[in-house]
């Protein structure tokens, strides 16, 4: 329960002196060269502070100059691979920790959704845990019943509800956390990859509840080192590595740069250097592309395309996906023509992936396959694909068939 | 040292107690000894029911099956962790297991203690150590904090390290229990790999997984558990596949009691008397909650109302489980074979001909429009199932396309 407490504590933290900016103009979350050291404790901490030495003679420096901020209303994205320092930052704006450097200011009530659970509540049932949680949150006793209600059928825990947490599995616990921890709207969220509880279905209500939570007009600040769920829920995002932020931006020009694809081989095979940066498509009706393959190796090639849907902040989806199909034995050129019947894409835009391997040999699927030349916004040099037409209300630019009965 | 390693189960029960009668049970049973404790069962909560299993040397079994289906009660079993209440369980080898990755490190000390400390408690000699730590340091890419106490890491480096000591000891049996979903994307690649590599080698690895894929490339047979109890043991491909067939054709009132905005959610406004789904295939009468993708599916459309209804049309609309808007179409309704101005009815239907959405759970919604105004609506879950797989993800939509080429 400690985080709770200290999750609370950092809404206190409001400096008045938010006062001296417009205030439509403050952020939510705001960062101004943040740092935090911390001090290595080795066998020799003990003999330094006895003879009145500086504690420590080493340091890991965790953060170092975060400059970071989270507009009103906003959800911002920090990736990082592990021990970036995603955590120590989180840690840091929801009070943890006391920063070593610079300075941040939250501005509202803060919800932390991470750590979540505490580290005393195994032995209390599900109810109980939700009882103590809203008691510390404040709950009146006549919402308290209500609103554990609500917990109990969000978190769908049926009768586990009056057991207690040590007999449930980790997802049933996670189920449980969550539900608590976003029953009630906050200013601002703060958010450790936490979105991956459950199957399908639990995963789907929990993204509704989060938008819903943050369409409200509350800001967030989620870390994460799946960038998928940051291009779906940030308009812009941060990139982390050993402790600074190495990269800022919207997700679609981050994303590249934090994921640093290796570029393929292109010596043996490779598509024609003048492929335009962007085609055009209507919706609903027959796709054609033509492009031209060079392959100056002795080399099998398949070919494999995606097109995909990308909009910061709201989605990230693979609408089609090609298997490997063959185009030829090199050396040589080939022209290669793509048809996608009846598009199914609404008007928009879109990007699309073309993918050039060479054909697995022998027995069994190639894990490994490699591949020789890619063209795709993850590697930075994607198509766009532009669609033009009616607008359609779905996200499938196809039709439904009428039939009258008699 | 034992010849082979070899692990055999035979009728390997465990029971947890839940209520206070169950825990006295317990102690009775342990009071009575064992002749007696056997034929008075434990009871509780069965996390395993008599399960008999035999895994042989160099034999790679990767056990999946839903939440609560005692797969890491039969792990904990194997690796010693947990006692069985009923049957026997005779394990030859050593057993390395990985169930929560990082824990057993100790957190005073540095990685690089930790690791001999590990390698002592596996039976190496300081030299053997020795010869491997640079690998794990490598592995691991702890570089300068290898030297750091392991409570100044961050989640992620332990279970980095932890994964590199295991992984890099040359266990004879080695149980991972859902460990390759730890770190990031770059990481679990090379988790994976590293895998493949020590299956290799003979040694028995038996993997705990939700993840499909991974047990399909790393294991050569595969327990699929549910309820305590192992429902199927055979090939990887076989076993993924009945499994996933059965996670996906579940009960359709789990469906209907789960899902939001499934059948039970109908609003008629006055006068509507009923407004009805179903969704069959075409060429069928018979309704479906599951259809499987490339089929014409047709969404059948009911109304009846106790009186006239002015200027009617039809929505229908397909979502996704969140909600998101995928297809929807309108059309009015003319005439009906029973419109007039004592009562109103028709039928109509909506076909995809054919269904191209890929594999999942959608939301139909149908919904009665009387000038403009919404007057009933009812909606209905159904599940795609299709045995499409692709690599590199998951597309929305199984479209057909055409690749041509010809060399110039």
């Amino acid at each position: 329960m400690r985080n709770t407490r200290r999750a609370a504590s950092s809404a206190l933290r409001e400096t008045p002196s938010a006062g001296t900016t417009r205030p439509e103009a403050s952020p939510a979350i705001y960062c101004r060269n943040l740092g935090k050291h911390f001090d290595v404790v080795d066998g020799g901490t003990y003999w330094r502070v006895l003879f009145g030495l500086h504690a420590s003679h080493n340091q890991v420096a965790a953060l170092q100059q975060i400059t970071l901020e989270v507009p009103k209303g906003k959800i911002v994205g920090v990736i990082g691979r592990n021990g970036a320092g995603k955590s120590t930052l989180l840690r840091t704006l929801a009070g943890v920790y006391t920063p070593t450097a610079g300075e941040f200011r939250v501005v509202g009530e803060a919800a932390g959704l991470f750590e979540l659970g505490g580290h005393n509540s195994r032995f209390m049932t599900g109810r109980e845990y939700a009882t103590q949680y809203l008691s510390l949150r404040g709950a009146s006793r006549r919402e308290l019943e209500e609103l554990i209600d609500e917990i109990r059928a969000f978190s769908e825990l049926g009768d586990f509800f009056e057991r207690r947490i040590h007999t449930y599995s980790t997802g049933m616990a996670a189920r449980l956390y969550f539900a608590a921890a976003t029953l009630r709207r906050h200013e601002v969220y703060l958010i450790d990859e936490i979105l991956s509880v459950g199957d399908e279905h639990f995963q789907a209500k929990c993204w509704a509840r989060m938008r819903d939570r943050l369409r409200g007009g509350a800001s967030g600040l989620l870390v994460t080192h799946d960038w998928s769920a940051a291009i779906r829920l940030c308009e812009s995002c941060y990139v982390l590595d050993a402790g600074r932020i190495v990269e800022s931006g919207s997700p679609e020009e981050v994303v590249p740069k934090y994921l640093n694809l290796p570029r393929p081989a292109t010596d043996r095979a490779c598509f024609a250097k003048d492929l335009p940066q962007e085609i055009q498509g209507v919706a609903g009706e027959d796709w054609q592309y033509q492009f031209m393959v060079e392959a100056p190796g002795d080399v099998d090639l398949e070919f494999a395309f995606s097109i995909e849907r990308l909009i910061p902040g709201l989605e990230w989806e693979i609408i089609v996906l090609s298997k490997p199909s063959p185009v030829g034995r090199g050396p040589g050129r080939f022209r290669v023509n793509l048809t996608v019947p009846e598009l199914p894409l609404p008007a928009g835009d879109y990007h699309l992936n073309l993918f050039l391997s060479e054909a697995p040999h022998g027995m069994g699927e190639s894990i490994n396959s490699s591949g020789l030349d890619t063209r795709g916004w993850t590697y930075g040099n994607g198509i766009r694909l532009r669609v033009s037409g009616t607008p359609h209300c779905g996200r499938i630019a196809a039709d439904f068939n009428w039939h009258v009965h008699a | 040292m034992h010849n082979e390693p070899s692990i055999q189960l035979k009728s390997v029960s465990k029971t947890y107690p839940v209520t206070f009668r169950d825990f006295a049970v317990g102690v009775f049973r342990a009071l009575a000894g064992q002749s007696a404790g056997s034929s008075f069962p434990a009871s509780g909560r069965a996390a395993l029911d008599a399960v008999t299993a035999d895994i042989r040397a160099g034999e790679r079994v990767g056990i999946i099956g839903p939440n609560g289906a005692g797969k890491s009660t039969l792990v904990h079993i194997i690796a010693g962790l947990a006692e069985p209440t009923g049957g026997v369980v005779e394990v030859a080898g050593r057993v390395t297991a990985v169930m929560t990755l990082g824990l057993g490190l100790r957190e005073d000390l540095s990685g690089r203690e930790n690791i001999y400390i590990d390698g002592e408690l596996q039976g190496k000699t300081r030299a053997e150590v020795d010869r491997v730590i640079g690998q794990i340091i490598d592995f691991a890419e702890l570089s300068d904090f290898i030297n750091m106490p392991v409570r100044t890491y961050s989640t992620g480096m332990k279970a980095r390290l932890a994964f590199a000591m295991i992984s890099c000891i040359e266990p004879e049996i080695l149980v991972i229990d859902e460990a390759l979903s730890a770190g990031d994307a770059f990481f679990a690649v090379k988790a994976r790999q590293k895998i493949q590599e020590l299956c290799s080698t003979g040694r028995i690895v038996i993997v705990v997984s939700h993840d499909i894929d991974s047990i399909r490339r790393i294991c050569d047979r595969c327990l699929w558990m549910d309820s305590g109890r192992i429902v199927m043991d055979g090939d990887p491909v076989t076993i993924t596949g009945c499994y996933s067939d059965h996670v996906r054709a579940q009960d359709e009132s789990l469906l209907l009691a789960r899902l939001p905005g499934s059948a039970k959610e109908v609003f008629l406004a006055g006068g509507i008397e009923a407004l009805d789904l179903s969704i069959h295939y075409s060429s069928e009468r018979e309704a479906r909650r599951v259809v499987e993708s490339g089929k014409d599916v047709l969404f059948s459309i009911a109304a009846r109302a106790g009186r006239a209804v002015v200027q009617p049309s039809v929505r229908v609309a397909l979502l996704r489980l969140d909600g998101t808007l995928l297809m929807e179409s309108r059309r009015d309704i003319a005439f009906g074979p029973l419109a007039g101005a004592s009562g109103f009815g028709f039928e109509t239907a909506a076909e995809l001909s054919p269904l191209r959405l890929n594999r999942g759970t959608y939301v139909c919604r149908v919904e009665l429009v009387e000038t403009g105004n919404l007057v009933a609506a009812r909606s209905a879950a159904f599940e795609v199932t299709s045995t499409e797989t692709f690599r590199g993800g998951y597309p929305q939509l199984l479209w057909p396309y055409i690749v041509h080429s010809e060399r110039i």
